[in-house]
């Protein structure tokens, strides 16, 4: 009976640990998850068989991975594995023939290749001062598995994103604007799908990113895109500009939103930084060229055409009409297409544009200050002039900054003051105190400049703001701060928030200095300083363009702008606070005027622009017909640059008014979606939904870039 | 006039006069019947003519009454928005197309088709005319 | 055997009350498909079209418009990109060309991200013509959901 009672029990446990060995086997059978370090532990398909680990998860840094692994192990978006290796013994020598030719490899089978942005072709054409801009990105995969390309471009900070297609072949599929979380989300879900898909989302109003999923061996794909945007009008000049690439950026100690640079090859994640661009070593270069079309029709005659950057062709259609082209030998897209051109008359220049839809009119006019302001004098200035000296104007950009200011100091009038302020990885001035603009002090001043600042190092941009704003202001003198820097720095709202917190009575003005300045944060420091920008190119007379600056507040601006826009019963007028208009600037406006409240059948009204001169009342009249095609110019795209207006109005008082930071971002998703244009909310994606690609969802490919023409790679990009 | 109510003295007169060849009564009384059918006959003739003639006029009245009533302008008016280009009421791609065929036939361009009025009647036309054809926030789907 | 009943049931209750509490069946992931629509013009060329869409925008949405099958109506077609959030679209094109189609095609091709597992569609030809601009009263509009399982 014992003996039975123990097999029996026996039995019995042998049983319980088969019956619990086997509920554990199951449990166990799931697909491997990542580690926490974030390596992955599976093995890519073939691809990168004893390749050295070079994977990591792009995440900032500090931040927990918001989401758990999915059934089959891969992590959503934001979690983007990016993986990228280059076997150096295949990188040509720089002697060798078609030496900088940057390849990369997948694994030891595949060949040398380029990298998968293989061209960018820009049409634009103009007509009045709006510009419609059709860019094209091939991407290709030349390597033997899968590959997602991602690509961070810049476009000009006013871009009215409004069209997006993906063309797989002969087929050309339409993209979606949606919120962003919401195309993240379709994106991600058709990638790991396997299906074809492109996302093009907004890191700021002048950087996006391209993704392109799925691209298999030997395919190409294009992305197509399509903007809106107002040219610039300054000293006698409209000037269309094109960036090509965002200069390397830098980031506070402890931001992690900001845009990170590293150096290509270097690994994923390194800066810390949501957003990473690489950068080829100046040995290196990608393949990857840009070729520019620009057909100007001015409706009046084109006095004058000058390309500020690029050889180019150009080619007389007739008087009033020019097509300009990028010259072949000058094609690797590595600084701003700068085309300035001018123009004979004031039709143009005073025609107000306009667009009708089912909801009204939209217009855009252009305001020119009155031609009295030339008559007046000014009052004596308190002139500080805060430069840039951080590693990324190392060389020709701290050299044009210098000419600049020299220029300026030997041109102050008496009665004026002028400071020095300096700014890298601190700020310093020259002197205790703004000094009287004598020969002894100009001299001074000229010394300092050639001879005691201290150059390089990162750019701590809040360090030269509060430096040239926070201090006690001299109450007989108006005080213009001048900044002159190539804006690379990725903390643009810190930086924005700051300046009007510190401004005062003060007025900034901003001059870009290099090939590809960061327009979005000069711009916006400009407006919001109720100065004006001014941009100096590598190739650019400094004095000239100095000179330019000094003709314009060397006479009082008006001040106080108000427009009654009389019979014309005008609904939202962006900018919603009017820029104070200096002489050679105008400034352009734009409107809409609801369908429902028109006033008669004419749409005539004369517009009154009021202000102060020096404290004096004046008033100017400009008459406008909004109906009128003899003195109107209609136009489509203007409803997209009205509300691509109406969000910077959000995005610029996001930056100070506390009671507008919350609701942003719902403005300004509201104002996008209905018009389909790209913002920081939302997103253009487009998905093939027609096929699957075989495999895993393959490797993720970043598109290395020049680093900008005259900016030194080794100030600018850390070797991690 | 009625010869049976011929006045007396005229009666009278005639037969103080010469003695006339005499008629015999009865051819009297024939031709006298004749006389009066004849006249009769004018006398609804007369009539006929008089209804013709007011029919006439009452048709010519009512006609210019009715194309009075009836001209364009007295119409209330059909708001043809500009991109309706071939005019049936509603703005959809059939006016877009319109005009593309229009520039494909090059011919003389016609300035009211310059619906974005930028001097020139081109594709930019017709991009916003399909624009406007799409567009749902367009009551009805494109009419305006 | 009375005196195993207890370890029996041991055996029996343990596995259960050990057992790993069973996951619930992931939800089924969105799925993508494209819904194919077709115009037979019944005979006559076809060189315009305009058409309407509607789908609850919570069962299936739209992430891609797409061109047709013949050359014709190849390219993207017009569309209002602002529409797709209200989950109406109206889609047209034409083309003035002499190589139409005659027969039934494809005419439009939308990539539809799909949430719920039978999205309701209603598809309404707005107008179809032939090359003089002569409406084609007899046109036929269909269409076809088609897709991949994931």
């Amino acid at each position: 009976m014992r003996v039975r009672t123990v097999v029996a029990s026996s039995i019995l446990c042998l049983s319980l640990l088969t019956v619990l060995a086997i509920l554990d086997g199951c449990a166990q059978s799931r697909p491997k998850s990542y580690s926490p370090e974030g390596r992955l532990d599976s093995t890519l398909p073939g691809a990168l068989a004893g390749a050295p680990p070079a994977a990591e998860r792009l995440r900032p840094r500090g931040k927990a991975p918001a989401r758990d692994v999915d059934a089959d192990g891969i992590r959503d978006f934001d979690d983007l594995l990016v993986i990228e290796r280059t076997d150096k013994q295949n990188q040509f020598s720089a002697d060798a023939p078609g030496s900088g030719v940057l390849i990369a490899r997948l694994d030891d089978k595949s060949k040398p290749a380029p990298v998968p942005l293989k061209h960018t072709d820009v049409r634009a054409s103009v007509v009045g001062y709006i510009a419609t801009v059709d860019v094209k990105q091939q991407y290709h995969n030349p390597y033997n598995s899968k590959i997602e390309a991602v690509y961070v471009f810049p476009l000009p900070t006013d871009a009215a994103v409004t069209d997006f297609v993906m063309t797989i072949g002969d087929r050309h599929i339409r993209g979606i604007i949606r919120e962003r979380e919401e195309a993240q989300r379709i994106y991600s879900e058709a990638k790991r799908q396997g299906y074809v898909a492109s996302l093009m989302t907004q890191e700021r109003p002048n950087v996006f990113t391209q993704n392109v999923a799925n691209i298999e061996p030997g395919k190409q794909i294009d992305v197509d895109i399509k903007y809106f945007n107002a040219l610039t009008y300054g000293d006698g000049w409209y000037e269309f500009a094109f960036p090509m690439v965002v200069g390397p950026r830098f980031n506070p100690q402890g931001s992690t939103d900001g845009i990170g640079a590293k150096a290509h090859g270097s690994a994923v994640g390194s800066t810390g930084q949501q957003t990473e661009i690489s950068y080829l070593r100046p040995d290196q270069r990608s393949g990857h060229d840009i070729s520019l079309a620009l057909d100007i029709d001015a409706g009046v005659n084109i006095e004058q055409l000058d390309s500020r950057n690029h050889a180019v062709d150009v080619k007389t259609i007739s008087p009033t009409h020019a097509q300009v082209t990028l010259k072949s030998e000058d094609s690797i897209p590595n600084k701003d297409f700068v085309l300035r051109y001018k123009v004979a008359g004031d039709r143009v220049k005073t025609a107000m544009m306009t667009q009708r839809t089912a909801k009204g009119t939209y217009f855009t006019l252009m305001i020119f200050p009155p031609e009295s302001l030339k008559g007046l004098p000014r009052k004596p200035l308190e002139m500080i002039y805060t430069i840039d000296v951080s590693g990324s104007m190392s060389g020709r950009p701290i050299e044009q900054a210098k000419a600049a200011t020299a220029w300026a100091l030997k041109h102050m009038q008496p009665g004026d003051t002028f400071q020095i302020v300096s700014f890298a990885n601190s700020a310093s001035q020259m002197s205790a105190a703004a000094l009287p603009a004598t020969e002894e002090n100009v001299t001074r001043g000229l010394r300092y400049l050639a001879q005691e600042m201290h150059e390089g190092g990162g750019t701590m941009m809040l360090e030269g703001i509060r430096r040239s704003l926070d201090f006690p202001h001299d109450e007989n003198r108006l005080r213009f701060v001048t900044f002159l820097t190539d804006g690379f720095i990725g903390n643009e709202r810190e930086i924005l928030s700051e300046l009007h917190k510190c401004l005062g009575p003060s007025r900034v003005f901003s001059f870009g200095v290099g090939s590809s300045t960061n327009r979005y944060l000069l711009d916006s420091m400009a407006r919001l300083g109720d100065g004006a920008a001014a941009y100096l190119g590598l190739n650019d007379d400094a004095e000239k363009v100095m000179a330019a600056h000094f003709e314009r507040i060397s006479h009082p601006a008006l001040t106080d702008v108000s427009i009654d826009f009389g019979d014309l019963k005008v609904g939202e007028v962006y900018p919603r606070k009017l820029p104070d208009l200096f002489v050679g600037r105008p400034v352009i406006v734009t409107g809409l005027v609801p369908a429902r409240t028109r006033s008669g059948s004419s749409g005539s009204a004369t517009v009154r622009v009021s202000g102060r001169v020096g404290g004096e009342a004046q008033s100017f009249a400009i008459p406008v017909r909004v109906d009128d095609a003899e003195n109107s110019i209609e136009r489509s795209g203007i409803a997209s640059v009205w509300a691509r207006m109406k969000i910077g109005d959000i995005y610029d008082r996001a930056t100070w008014d506390e009671a507008v930071v919350h609701d942003a971002p719902q403005q300004v998703k509201q104002v996008a979606l209905e018009y389909g244009l790209m913002s920081a909310y939302t997103s253009f994606v487009a998905v093939d939904s027609t096929q699957h690609t075989a495999g895993s969802f393959g490797t993720t490919v970043s598109v290395p870039v020049q680093v900008p023409e005259g900016v030194k790679y080794e100030t600018t990009v850390p070797e991690r | 006039m009625d010869p049976e109510s011929l006045p007396s003295r005229v009666v009278e007169a005639l037969r103080a006069s010469e003695p006339q060849p005499t008629v015999p009564p009865q051819l009297d009384a024939a031709i006298l019947a004749s006389a009066r059918i004849a006249i009769r006959r004018r006398a609804r003739s007369r009539w006929i003519i008089r209804a013709v003639v007011a029919s006439g006029a009452a048709a010519a009245v009512v006609a210019i009454g009715f194309r009075w009533s009836t001209h364009p302008d007295r119409q209330p008016q059909v708001a043809f928005v500009r991109e309706d280009l071939n005019r049936d009421g509603r703005v959809d791609i059939l006016d877009a197309f319109y005009l593309a065929r229009k520039l494909d036939a090059a011919g003389a361009p016609d300035k009211s088709q310059d619906v974005n009025g930028d001097g020139k009647v081109d594709r930019s036309d017709v991009d916003a005319i399909a624009a406007a054809a799409v567009r749902v926030s367009t009551v009805g789907g494109g009419a305006s | 055997m009375r005196r195993l009943a207890p370890q029996c049931l041991l055996v029996l209750l343990v596995p259960v009350m050990l057992a790993p509490t069973r996951q619930q069946a992931p939800t089924t992931s969105p799925r993508f498909a494209y819904l194919d629509v077709f115009i037979d013009p019944r005979g006559s060329a076809l060189a315009a079209y305009q058409f309407e869409l509607n789908v609850d925008q919570n069962a299936a949405t739209i992430v891609g418009v797409e061109g047709g099958e013949h050359v014709a109506f190849n390219a993207a077609p017009y569309y209002d990109p602002a529409a797709l959030t209200y989950g109406r679209i109206i889609i047209a094109a034409f083309n003035t060309g002499s190589d139409l189609p005659t027969a039934k095609t494809r005419v439009a091709r939308l990539h539809l991200r799909i949430a719920s597992s039978a999205p309701e569609y209603r598809v309404s030809l707005e107008t179809a013509a032939d090359a003089s601009g002569k409406k084609l009263d007899q046109a036929v509009i269909s269409f076809d959901e088609k897709g991949n399982t994931p």
